[in-house]
């Protein structure tokens, strides 16, 4: 029984001490605080320590918020004095600076720093250039941003003075920009001849670092063509070459390599041929093989969508003026040739021969294409194919038609 | 006999186990049976609902660099909201996942230092931002970077430390930001708070309800008790109702918007035109109609702020301009929801609720409708006037409304809720009847008659099906809710009726 009456006495002890520690917080809740810290103006990475005339450490927060976030700190030992240090990611942050003195939940005091950059100390630029490739002519231009920070990156303030240069050959430019909205920037337009430009930014003696941006020639304006050849027959083996002139954009500047240049070509029946070329300084060249009979071509070329040259008008002579035509006895084989060049000379192997078979009603029964070999062409009319009996032949090679009447036999 | 038995035993006992077989091994067929969808095989794209929607206003009058393209600006929008999602719920967690996506390297670092510091002294935020009045300073030639001053920005932020609230705070900033696209991502590059201009709002006082007169009831119709604009809407019928609930002489109704059934933040159009139509038809029967929001929702968390916010916004927009509308009813009985979520968090949500409504409506008296005459006293500052719910017997009524009376002096007072079930049946052991629901009806009705009270009771109809989620799933709170009506469900009047038809 006297035990149970200890246990007792020490559950109604704990309990009171249970209540009275409950009690003695609310008795706290009244207490006041006077700000002793009267500065609101700092420097980013400035110490900044927040006093109030008391010293109830208990159960007290300073919560502080800036645009990056928000913490509670507690108080650090300062004899007599309730102080809070404000930690270095909150010291170091431009801008507003919020606080909220807390005890026991209550917002007791509020107050709001202005923290302004360091510019004082070394300063940073950060720099963007864009687009890095423009176009000669004045037209097109690329924009140059910069952010001056201080050594904790805190954009500077509004007005900080910057001074853009921009070289280009031998020219130096320098202007005096201003900051706005954390920024400043500038559109720097291209110079009407092509090269390279750098770019950069000075300001307090801080340097930016440099940028390049390729200045292109511009589209090509109108230019003229011409062509080379061996000989003026039209043999079907040399090669001709057409030729542009130097392609330049509007401000003389020759136009960027590779760019590709169409010919197109008009023969005589109005068959279109093309052939194409990509420039090099400006120039560009296609080669043709020469037709195999006579004719005559109008060329005329084309940067397409920008520009385009004059018309030219090119004539080939007929290189085979005349052929023989010799058939075997039984008629069956026809041998055609030799065929012969300007020079009399047995002509490159390839030229086409075509050969039609009619019958005696003109009614067209088959045709061959062979290429000569060693200046002859040989057909042969088979037995299976063509019965006995009187056919007209047809012959064509350069552009010369003969034509036959045989008897197969 | 012996064998007999043993005979019986040993067919039973097959069959007992033949049984449990079967049974096992479709359990275990069930089971494998179960888990993910095999479609989840094929990753399809998943639906993504918003998590964050604060109400965001663009400035792009003087936009310098370049013009800004719409795709872009919602792609920019997009992502700084998101940076925003990211941060808030980076210092919930203190954990630094996601930051990369929406922060460059640099302000990452410094958030990171915050949350670690954060850590170590065991201190968590619960943030939101409920607006953003961003105005575009700048955008590049490039298209790669963007200066804008966010203007405004509604932020509110509750400080724990070791679970404790320190401090709740709801606070107007303004920043300017620089925004960088690295790698198809709008990443925040600078982020400096300014002084924000203080600005001088004209308050607009709203329309003053003339209460006195004010006499109504909670409206469902018959056939679709709290589910009013579902399936079974059928304007006909809500026309016959209204015009006899005008016949009785009666001038408002309340009605209720179910948060989820509406579609949360994608508001269901068709609900919204079934809403218009109810409207449409109470103002053409000469009813006055309570609009009571975010019906059966319970979860008032900060997070949640934009999204209930956002919803609101459209309903009240929507809405504000219709003559049949009285008053706009934030929540129904939200005190009963103190226990479970918190009060302070329901109290918050509630504060925060007003606040919004009251900036898109200025014109339209707020209230909320406790369910009880002691809670009614919650918030009673922040509202235009203040309705409770009364389900107690007649002679409590005068004490309990003298007293609310007296701590709330200022405010117009209405009785939003009452009214008597006419239940008689076998779980209150047939002691129930419909002459007990005239009695108590008629009594109480004198009362509020003579001190002027203005008043809605509990309800139209009886219902025969009401939802688990109204009042539970016990079959004797079921039956009782399903008696308050003074039509039976088969809308013949009940005793109750005659006191409205006197009155006509």
């Amino acid at each position: 029984m006297k035990n149970l009456n200890n246990y007792i006495t020490i559950y109604i002890f704990i309990l009171i001490l249970g209540c009275s520690r409950q009690a003695s917080v609310k008795e706290n809740d009244v207490a006041s605080f006077k700000l002793l810290s009267k500065q609101e103006q700092y420097i980013a990475g400035d110490q900044i320590l927040i006093d109030f005339d008391n010293d109830i450490t208990l159960n007290t927060y300073l919560v502080i918020n800036n645009s990056l976030g928000t913490s509670a700190i507690k108080p650090i030992e300062n004899k007599k004095k309730l102080s809070f240090k404000i930690p270095d990611s909150y010291a170091q942050k431009s801008g507003l600076c919020h606080w909220f003195l807390v005890y026991n939940s209550q917002i007791q005091y509020t107050g709001v720093l202005n923290l302004v950059p360091n510019s004082e100390k070394e300063i940073r630029l950060e720099s963007y250039l864009g687009p890095r490739s423009l176009t000669a002519g004045n037209n097109d231009y690329s924009m140059f941003v910069i952010i001056p920070m201080d050594i904790f990156g805190n954009p500077l303030p509004d007005n900080t003075s910057i001074i853009n240069k921009v070289q280009f050959e031998n020219d130096i430019k320098e202007t005096a920009l201003l900051t706005k909205d954390l920024i400043s920037w500038t559109n720097i337009y291209s110079p009407k001849k092509s090269g390279r430009m750098l770019v950069s930014a000075t300001s307090k003696s801080t340097d930016s670092k440099e940028f390049t941006t390729i200045v292109f020639p511009g589209n090509a304006t109108n230019f003229e063509i011409s062509f080379t050849r061996n000989h003026k027959f039209a043999d079907g083996n040399q090669v001709i070459t057409f030729k542009t002139t130097q392609l330049k954009d509007a401000f003389g500047n020759s136009i960027s390599d590779g760019t590709l240049v169409t010919f197109i070509i008009t023969n005589s029946k109005g068959v279109k041929l093309k052939a194409q070329g990509t420039t090099i300084n400006g120039i560009a060249e296609a080669r043709l093989l020469h037709p195999v009979q006579k004719e005559i071509w109008e060329v005329k070329a084309f940067v397409l969508g920008a520009a385009e040259s004059q018309k030219i008008t090119l004539a080939f002579e007929a290189s085979i003026i005349d052929f023989e035509i010799n058939t075997s006895k039984n008629g069956r084989t026809i041998t055609i040739g030799p065929l012969k060049g300007f020079m009399k000379q047995l002509v490159p192997d390839g030229i086409p021969i075509e050969l039609k078979v009619f019958d005696t009603n003109d009614k067209e029964i088959n045709n061959f294409i062979i290429s000569s070999i060693k200046g002859k062409g040989t057909f042969l009319l088979s037995q299976d194919f063509f019965p006995n009996g009187n056919y007209k032949i047809v012959l064509e090679t350069a552009g010369i038609i003969k034509s036959r009447t045989v008897l197969l036999k | 006999m012996n064998r007999n038995l043993y005979r019986v035993f040993l067919v039973l006992s097959f069959l007992v186990l033949n049984a449990l077989i079967l049974f096992a091994i479709s359990s275990v067929w069930s089971y494998l049976n179960t888990g993910a969808d095999r479609a989840s095989i094929l990753h399809l794209q998943e639906e993504k609902s918003s998590t964050y929607l604060p109400k965001i206003t663009w400035d792009i009058s003087t936009t310098k660099g370049r013009p800004i393209e719409k795709q872009t600006l919602s792609e920019i929008e997009r992502d700084y909201l998101r940076a925003w999602q990211v941060r808030n719920i980076a210092y919930e967690t203190n954990d630094t996942y996601g930051l990369t996506d929406y922060y460059t390297d640099s302000i990452r670092v410094k958030i990171s230092k915050i949350i670690e510091l954060n850590k170590t002294n065991g201190v968590i935020l619960k943030t939101t931002t409920l607006e953003h009045h961003p105005k575009l300073e700048f955008y590049s030639a490039d298209g790669k970077m963007v200066v804008f001053t966010d203007h405004d920005v509604t932020q509110y932020e509750e400080v724990y430390q070791n679970n404790i609230q320190l401090s709740k705070n709801q606070h107007t900033v303004s920043f300017k930001v620089i925004l960088l696209l690295e790698d198809g991502f709008w990443r925040i590059r600078q982020l400096v708070e300014i002084q924000t201009e203080p600005k001088i709002i004209d308050k607009i006082m709203p329309k003053k309800v003339s209460f006195s007169k004010l006499k109504g009831l909670n409206y469902y119709p018959q056939a679709s008790p709290w589910d009013m604009f579902g399936k079974k809407f059928n304007d006909s019928i809500i026309n016959n109702d209204f015009k006899l609930i005008s016949k009785l002489g009666l001038n408002t109704i309340r009605i209720f918007i179910p948060y989820e059934a509406f579609g949360k933040t994608t508001l269901d159009v068709h609900k919204i035109e079934k809403l218009k139509k109810t409207l449409d038809l109470a103002e053409m029967n000469n009813l006055k109609v309570v609009i009571t929001l975010f019906d059966f929702y319970g979860n008032y968390d900060i997070k949640d702020w934009t999204l209930t916010n956002h919803h609101a916004e459209y309903i009240v927009s929507h809405f504000k301009n219709h003559s049949a509308l009285l008053a706009w009813d934030i929540k129904n009985e939200p005190d009963l929801d103190f226990e479970s979520r918190g009060k302070n968090k329901v109290l918050s949500w509630l504060r925060q609720t007003i606040a919004t409504i009251k900036k898109i409506d200025p014109q339209h008296e707020i209230t909320i409708g406790w369910s009880s005459p002691e809670a009614a006293i919650n918030l009673n500052d922040e509202v235009d006037f203040v309705s409770f719910h009364f389900y107690k017997k007649v002679s409590e009524f005068s004490e309990a409304y003298s007293d609310l009376k007296k701590q709330v002096p200022n405010k117009p007072l209405i009785l939003q809720e009452f009214g008597y079930s006419s239940y008689d049946g076998f779980w209150n052991v047939f002691t129930g009847s419909e002459e007990d629901q005239k009695e108590y009806m008629d009594a109480l009705i004198q009362l509020l008659n003579t001190e002027n009270i203005p008043y809605l009771f509990w309800t139209l109809h009886d219902f025969e099906e009401i939802p688990t989620s109204v009042v539970g799933r016990l079959p004797w709170k079921k039956a009782q809710q399903k008696h308050f009506g003074i039509l039976d469900s088969n809308l013949k009047p009940k005793p109750v009726y005659s006191i409205f038809k006197e009155r006509k």
